[in-house]
């Protein structure tokens, strides 16, 4: 079915794209470290760190991480929206 | 016995059933047009979608994958989930509007809603059925698994069954039970996996000889002494096979023992002055044939025994046998600084087939919260390294590019309400993959552990708390499967009735025609998935899932991405990368040292040492698609 896609303006879009790009290219970031560490610094992970291993604390946090810039986002393209989008009646 | 049948848990099983497919019957009379099987009508609301998400994406792989790899291999079945809930971020960052804002129906919709290209319909809805079936063998495997012992009945009937019942509630109603049926999954995963952790922190981590909930069986030992006449076994019964110390066996670390007339693998505790100390090992023997024997018998005999114990329990650096309720820190804790009996496993080619033999193994638990069961990332081997890179490109790349995942986007009525049920989605999700951290160390000491199915980790740890558990479980890990499947026959049947034959085709029908034709397509999608998760029995759900999401990833992503994003696509630039990141995916597939395993041969005679093909097949892909992109001209405006 096709979206509502009233009020919806190239501006939104392109401000929205902009927003999800860079959100994107920080948590791959994160994530592209994360694994890196895993690959050329393997002994790092296993440091003991809060009765666990430092891996697993850095993958708990990675999680939260990821669901912590998921809401972000959620508040940065809430903001835009109400600012560019025209309703029908402007 | 390694599994009771339980009456309940037949009968919660066949309610669930019941319930479900009788809701799909009902719902059949109020889906007639397309766009209501396709897509609910696009006015599903953004929490119930959300909802909805998490139980279409925590499918077997999840549920009942991850648990048992983190209960088998610790850490890295942990760097699985962290994999899967990255991927969503690139779903909500770069997909969800833009899709929500294009679509239709489908993603081939999607892809072609800039080119109008015949070509391109074709291959992308070739790609979507391919890559829908090859996700649709971890779920049916991972049915098998489960309905087996539930019923007490072969792996193939097990799956025969439930593929039956499912193709009945897609080919009712389509994407209006399906939601249904995620919706309520979602909340059944989410809500068990929280009972099951409560009670698995309220019982703590004992000893087996602490465990009153089961029967606890020592291994047995074998002593082997030399003497003037050569080696010999003292015990009665058991001899040593003739030149046992030229076997294959031998070379790999077990001595082939005799008891009766069967030769089985002992593993080679002490080896000093002529005198040899055995252990009793399980085994996997697959003869070229295409016989596979459990411990020497067939998989009901009932031959293999229940694992996953703990060695010795350290709090706070006192030994003690029980620990009695713990918090969720002190039981990571614990775990960490006590010693846990694993079982790895070694393979190796003898006259008569395949042996893969796992045996005990005491290790710190510390060795289990870092990389080394799975990722042999300490050794600095290169393959090893690119492996693991492979794999968490996949991941990371592959639920953007999930066909069910995409089509779900167009059950909501906005962007807006696409972006907010992804979030509902990682909440829900990330929630889980936590719980499951508890539930697969849980079960590594659960004394529940079927070392040879992994796939039963989670059902097995509920089990240990009781039959009535076991069974709740199982059903939900029933709906967690029927759930997936449900999207994939879906995502596969519209690729065929409306892409191929409505909109390829031009075949005139009405929209009752139409909506009969999407049906008969999920029958056949159906039929397929049984009969590959009968040949796929026995491999662990999330590396199977592992694949899918590389092939995804290589085959829809960069076309997903560039068609969205990059004015220079065209039609055949998006067509040749999806053609070239298929192909190379599903041949590095079907060439890698796993599947080599899986063809009776040894890891190590595979052309490449690569498991994963996401980091060859997903850059391919995105480099064809731009190289053919600016050969050919641009598509007119």
């Amino acid at each position: 079915m096709r979206a509502d896609i009233r009020g919806i303006t190239p501006e939104l879009i392109q401000a929205k794209r902009r927003i999800g790009q860079r959100m994107v290219a920080v948590y791959l970031g994160v994530y592209a470290l994360f694994v890196m560490v895993h690959v050329f610094f393997p002994a790092v992970p296993a440091i003991p760190c809060g009765g666990v291993s430092a891996g697993l604390v850095g993958g708990v946090a990675l999680m939260l991480f990821a669901v912590l810039m998921a809401l972000t986002y959620h508040v940065l393209c809430t903001r835009v929206e109400k600012r560019l989008t025209r309703t029908q009646n402007t | 016995m390694l599994y009771e049948q339980s009456q309940l848990a037949v009968i919660l099983f066949l309610s669930v059933v019941a319930i479900v497919v009788g809701i799909s019957i009902q719902l059949m009379r109020r889906v007639t047009t397309p766009a209501g099987y396709f897509t609910a009508g696009g006015r599903i609301h953004w929490g119930v979608n959300g909802i909805a998400f998490v139980g279409d994406y925590l499918s077997a792989a999840s549920f009942l994958g991850i648990g048992g790899m983190i209960a088998t291999l610790g850490y890295d079945g942990f760097l699985y989930s962290v994999g899967f809930l990255s991927g969503w971020l690139v779903a909500l960052f770069m997909v969800a509007e833009p899709l929500r804002r294009m679509g239709y129906f489908t993603f081939t919709d999607a892809i072609d809603s800039t080119f109008h290209s015949r070509g391109l319909r074709f291959v992308a809805a070739l790609c979507t059925i391919v890559i829908s079936v090859f996700y649709l063998i971890p779920q049916m495997v991972g049915i098998g698994a489960l309905v087996t012992p539930l019923f007490g009945i072969p792996h193939y009937l097990g799956v025969l069954i439930v593929g039956v019942v499912v193709t009945i509630i897609v080919a009712t109603s389509g994407m209006m039970a399906t939601t249904y049926v995620q919706f309520v999954k979602g909340i059944l995963v989410l809500v068990i996996s929280v009972v099951l952790t409560l009670f698995l922190l309220q019982r703590g981590v004992m000893l087996p000889e602490q465990m009153d909930y089961r029967e606890h069986r020592d291994l047995k030992t074998l002593e082997v002494q030399r003497t003037e006449a050569g080696y010999s076994i003292q015990t009665p019964n058991y001899a040593l096979a003739p030149q046992w110390e030229l076997t294959p066996a031998y070379a790999a670390g077990f001595v082939p023992v005799m008891e009766g007339q069967e030769v089985a693998p002992w593993r080679v505790e002490e080896h000093t002055n002529g005198h040899l100390l055995l252990q009793e090992t399980q085994y996997i023997e697959r003869s070229p044939d295409g016989t596979t024997l459990y411990n020497g018998a067939p998989p009901g005999a009932g031959r293999v025994f229940l694992v996953g114990t703990m060695a010795g329990i350290v709090v706070d650096g006192q030994r003690v046998d029980k620990t009695g309720a713990l918090g969720p820190l002190e039981f990571l804790r614990t775990i960490y600084s006590s010693t846990v009996n694993i079982w790895p496993h070694t393979t190796y080619i003898t006259p008569a087939g395949q042996m893969q033999v796992f045996y005990r193994s005491t290790v710190s638990g510390a060795e289990l919260f870092k990389s080394g069961g799975m990722f042999r990332l300490n050794e600095k081997n290169l393959s090893a390294r690119l492996d693991f890179i492979s794999l968490m490109l996949a991941l990371v790349c592959g639920t953007a590019a999930l066909p069910h995942i995409l089509i779900r986007y167009y059950t909501v009525p906005s962007q807006a309400a696409a972006r907010k049920s992804t979030i509902v989605a990682i909440g829900g999700i990330g929630f889980f993959y936590l719980l499951s951290l508890f539930l697969g160390f849980g079960a590594m000491g659960s004394g529940f552990l079927n070392i040879m199915d992994t796939n039963m980790a989670v059902p097995l740890l509920a089990r240990s708390f009781g039959i009535v558990l076991f069974a709740i479980v199982s059903a939900v890990a029933f709906t967690a499967v029927l759930g997936t499947v449900s999207g994939l026959i879906l995502a596969a049947s519209g690729a065929v009735a409306h892409d191929i034959m409505d909109r390829l085709m031009g075949i005139q029908m009405s929209a009752t025609e139409k909506v009969v034709v999407a049906r008969m397509a999920a029958v056949v999608v159906g039929c397929v998935a049984v009969y590959l998760g009968i040949v796929f029995e026995g491999m662990n759900v999330s590396y199977l899932a592992g694949w899918a999401f590389a092939l995804a990833a290589a085959t829809n992503l960069p076309a997903l991405l560039m068609t969205l994003f990059w004015r220079g696509a065209t039609s055949k630039g998006v067509v040749a990368s999806m053609l070239v990141g298929m192909t190379a995916a599903l041949t590095l597939i079907l060439i890698s040292p796993e599947m080599y395993v899986r063809y009776g041969l040894l890891a190590t005679e595979a052309p490449l040492p690569l498991n994963n093909p996401a980091l060859i097949a997903l850059p391919l892909s995105w480099l064809t698609l731009v190289l053919v992109s600016r050969c050919t001209p641009a598509p007119s405006a």
